[in-house]
């Protein structure tokens, strides 16, 4: 049978908070590792100064150059993971094409198995009016599949642009053709159905074609009949 | 102290900043380390130089732990191998004890508890080594309670005959 959007958002949206946040802790434990290991070390040249070993400067500015990065890097993924939260705080709403895939590129970005992923900078922002909370989880779930499906070494390109008043076209490319297998599969094509989204592959591209107003969605996502 | 004379480590991580920080500690107690960001680089070390203990994370791309762990524990009969991971739950414990790991950490774990399981399964390794040479194997088990793990691991080090 299929889904109502709302259990998309019930079922598989918590599915995906929880892969999301899983990520995001696992990013956040490498930064403590490092920003411990790092402190660590300082404390262990501490103990041999006081020796009388000579302390090398250039490792001190290593260290604390370092421990600034991770830093940084900390704030960014704490960012990240609140703009993510916050894609839940209005079912349907102006949602920037460029926001959630920057937002979908760094959060997929934390897991192992994520591809260099490029997207058109160049490209005009462009809003449609849907479910930003959907329509994030369906990018970020074509890109795991993408990722877990291309060459090892090769890497994605986005580019997105406005095909008519009605459609936003999103393309997703890489080099080396790929055979594919399963794809879209059901929970893909049911977030794909709900948000009004065509799905077409080749060997080396994916396009998304999301219709730029779905107004059908508000009403199912509040509890009116889809 | 010599590098022979250390014990051998080969350490796995992609978290290459994180990777560096430990390999600097490390060294400065009594270990000489082969740093490496991949599994495949991990295989491609370990065929060319004999190695102790190989500190393992779970979470890499291309060959991830569980699968270098595989590769390891065939081609080296008494190599040990730790696995840091990010996400130690019961059920990686429990596959990759099956698979021959000799321990899992969270990652981020202590250094301290680091040194102390990198000792301990330096003991296994020697232990598994000379498990039918009666003196050693008493030499190993006589080693004093209550001296640190690294005054051990320079014991056990001397006892080694630094064979694969």
């Amino acid at each position: 049978m299929k889904p109502t959007t709302i259990d998309l958002v019930n079922r598989q949206g918590l599915q995906f908070f929880g892969s999301v946040n899983a990520s995001i802790s696992h990013e956040l434990k490498n930064i403590f590792a490092i920003i411990s290991e790092t402190a660590g070390f300082l404390n262990d040249l501490t103990q041999l100064s006081k020796q009388g070993k000579k302390l090398e400067l250039s490792l001190l500015e290593n260290c604390s150059n370092s421990i600034a990065e991770e830093i940084e890097r900390g704030f960014d993924t704490i960012r990240q993971m609140n703009q993510f939260a916050h894609s839940v705080d209005d079912p349907v709403k102006a949602t920037s094409i460029a926001d959630t895939l920057v937002l979908a590129v760094k959060l997929t970005g934390f897991l192992s198995y994520a591809k260099k992923t490029h997207i058109d900078d160049a490209a005009k922002d462009i809003t449609v009016l849907t479910s930003p909370f959907l329509l994030q989880n369906l990018i970020y779930r074509t890109l795991c599949a993408l990722y877990k499906s291309v060459d090892t070494k090769d890497a994605l390109k986005i580019t997105f642009h406005e095909k008519n008043t009605d459609t936003v076209f999103l393309k997703f490319s890489w080099n080396t053709p790929l055979a594919w297998k399963d794809f879209p599969d059901r929970e893909i094509s049911d977030m794909a159905d709900a948000l009004k989204a065509e799905i077409s592959i080749t060997d080396n591209t994916l396009d998304m074609a999301v219709a730029r107003d779905n107004d059908t969605l508000s009403a199912a996502l509040t509890g009116g009949k889809q | 102290m010599t590098d022979i004379e250390k014990i051998h480590l080969l350490m796995v991580d992609d978290e290459e900043k994180f990777l560096n920080a430990l390999t600097e500690r490390l060294k400065l107690k009594f270990f000489d380390i082969t740093p490496v960001t991949n599994g495949e680089d991990a295989i491609d070390v370990a065929k060319k130089a004999q190695f102790d203990v190989a500190v393992v994370d779970l979470q890499m791309p291309g060959i991830d732990g569980v699968e270098l762990l595989k590769i390891l524990k065939k081609s080296h009969r008494f190599l040990e191998v730790i696995i840091l991971s990010g996400h130690a739950t019961i059920d990686v414990a429990v596959e990759c004890t099956k698979l021959g790991a000799f321990k899992v950490l969270e990652k981020p774990c202590s250094f301290d508890k680091l040194v102390e399981t990198i000792t301990e399964a330096y003991e296994s390794r020697m232990k598994k080594k000379f498990e039918k040479d009666t003196d050693r194997m008493k030499q190993i088990q006589s080693l004093a309670f209550g001296q640190s793990p690294l005054g051990i691991l320079r014991e056990l080090k001397k006892m080694d005959d630094n064979q694969k």
